[in-house]
């Protein structure tokens, strides 16, 4: 009986394995990865939406803060771009970017009546992924996030309430085993290099007082490492990553870390189809 | 060559910060060390002389009254202090620069907080590992304050540098804790009486004047009851109207 039980699971294991290597060529894992989208494919999700404009280049746009208008009185317009080498072979590079802008009526329902600027998020990464066989690949990333306060007008803002500006690094490792066709399992790991104090600029006055303030603030217990593992289901229109594991956690889309250790939950699910090939 | 690019690369990183600076702070610990260990030693008739060559009692009076005065500009320190704290918390590390735009009330029992009418202080405050630090100065425009001088209110001008030490760091979102060491190289005026290039000191409730002599410095203090108390290396010598100084 435990031979027979043991052949079956054996045979399931071969008959995932063998179709692994055709899913992850056509449909590889896009996020903490160097891959990109084919040509002409679109994932459409809740949390994350890109198209593939040619093989080597995806842009796409994370819905969620588009639709934040009855919340914020205000949406947030965001974008993100990849580019990915164009060789084939085990070696992919890519690099990639964000654009975020958040208007000061957003500002204003989260954090100040009052406040007046509107903050930019930027962020860049480099990527490189190896795929070691059909079922393994390995993917190495470096990340850089920037937020900034800008004013109402031309003017950098002199108050976030006024202004702020934050940068950080970081850098990641992301194993992928993909044990069939739809299921892979994956292992995030997360490290945060830097994270600079955030400098905020302030301005408040009463009568008999005006009060400005250029102040830094840093976290005194910041802590640097995240581990999430996964699993990520590929199916023939369907796609699920997800992940629960403990350390850092980033802000989706604007790449801030916090500075406690918290347990870190990351999801992704979208719909493919094809509008081009 | 590999490492050093390695380093390179931190350094970069590390000069991306975005730490805000940090203001330099006037250096009054000559002047508190004056007032806190006087140098002079006195012995009956020299402390008899030296209350001689000092300020009159009715001098200190109105320079305490003055100092009085000035030491309102901690209520605003305190609320600069209070309002930063807002984003703070015992995990948050503040450094940076407060500064305060103070416009002075006038000598009315209705303050006017108009700096045409009553002049202004400006004050710069630097925050390091989240506390004020202690000594911090700026500049009086002819800044009109109301005082009390004996009892009664008495028009109180300062005007010019002003330097202050207020005996320990202040904790963002804390209160100063009363001790107040001011230096006012400008002018300091109580009713028509101007004093230029002074220093005064409340601890613990009291005025203190210091005073140079050729061998050293001694401090004055109100003592409350009418009389003075004049404190040297040694240690205090009571003094009361006419009467002889006596050793304490």
């Amino acid at each position: 009986m435990r031979k027979a039980v043991s052949l079956a699971v054996s045979t399931l294991l071969l008959a995932w394995t063998a179709g692994a290597s055709a899913q992850q060529l056509e449909n590889p894992r896009t996020d903490y990865t160097a891959y990109t989208r084919p040509k002409g494919r679109v994932s459409l999700g809740l949390l994350k939406t890109d198209l593939g404009i040619i093989d080597e280049v995806t842009i796409g746009t994370y819905p969620l803060p588009w639709l934040a208008f009855p919340l914020l009185k205000s949406t947030i317009p965001n974008v993100y771009a990849k580019v990915r080498s164009p060789w084939s072979g085990p070696l992919t590079l890519a690099i990639a970017g964000s654009f975020l802008f958040v208007d000061g009526k957003a500002i204003a329902q989260l954090a100040d009546k009052s406040a007046s600027a509107s903050a930019i998020s930027t962020t860049a990464e480099f990527d490189a992924s190896y795929r070691f066989d059909h079922r393994f690949s390995l993917s190495v990333g470096l990340d850089y996030a920037r937020l900034r306060a800008v004013g109402g007008k031309d003017d950098e803002a002199t108050s976030v309430e006024g202004a702020s500006s934050g940068h950080t690094y970081s850098t990641r490792l992301l194993g992928e085993w993909r044990l069939s066709r739809v299921f892979a399992l994956s292992l995030l790991f997360r490290y945060l290099i830097y994270q600079s104090p955030i400098n905020v600029d302030t301005s408040s006055s009463d009568s008999a007082v005006t009060v400005t303030s250029n102040l830094s603030a840093e976290s005194t217990i910041q802590k640097h490492f995240t581990l999430v593992p996964g699993v990520s289901f590929e199916w023939e229109r369907w796609e699920l990553n997800a992940g629960v594991g403990y350390g850092v956690f980033y802000l989706p889309a604007l790449g801030l870390a916090t500075a406690k250790s918290w347990p870190v939950v990351d999801l992704g699910f979208a719909y493919r189809f094809d509008i081009y090939h | 060559m590999k490492a050093s690019l390695l380093i390179c690369f931190c350094a970069a990183l590390v000069g991306c910060s975005g730490a805000a600076d940090i203001p330099d702070t006037p250096d009054l610990r000559e002047l508190l060390a004056n007032y806190q260990a006087p140098t002079a030693s006195l012995d009956a008739t020299s402390a008899a002389q030296a209350l001689k060559s000092a300020p009159a009692l009715e001098d200190l009076e109105q320079l305490s009254a003055g100092f009085q005065a000035a030491q309102s500009v901690m209520d605003d320190v305190d609320q600069a202090s209070s309002a930063s704290s807002a984003s703070t918390g015992s995990r948050i590390r503040l450094q940076g620069k407060i500064g305060l735009e103070i416009r002075c009330p006038g000598e009315l029992g209705n303050p006017t907080f108009d700096e045409k009418v009553n002049g202004s202080i400006s004050l710069t405050l630097a925050v390091a590992d989240t506390q004020i630090r202690r000594s911090f100065g700026g500049e009086a425009k002819a800044c009109v304050l109301r005082g009390t001088l004996l009892g009664n209110p008495a028009k109180i001008v300062l005007d010019g540098p002003i330097a202050f030490d207020v005996g320990n760091n202040i904790g963002i979102g804390s209160r100063w804790s009363g001790e107040f060491l001011a230096q006012l190289p400008g002018t300091l005026t109580v009713l028509d009486h101007e004093y230029r290039g002074i220093s005064g000191r409340f601890t613990h409730g009291r005025f203190q004047y210091l005073i140079t002599l050729d061998d050293g410095t001694i401090v004055l203090e109100l003592s409350g009851d009418g009389g003075i108390t004049i404190l040297d290396h040694d240690g205090a010598w009571l003094c009361h109207g006419s009467e002889p100084c006596a050793k304490q």
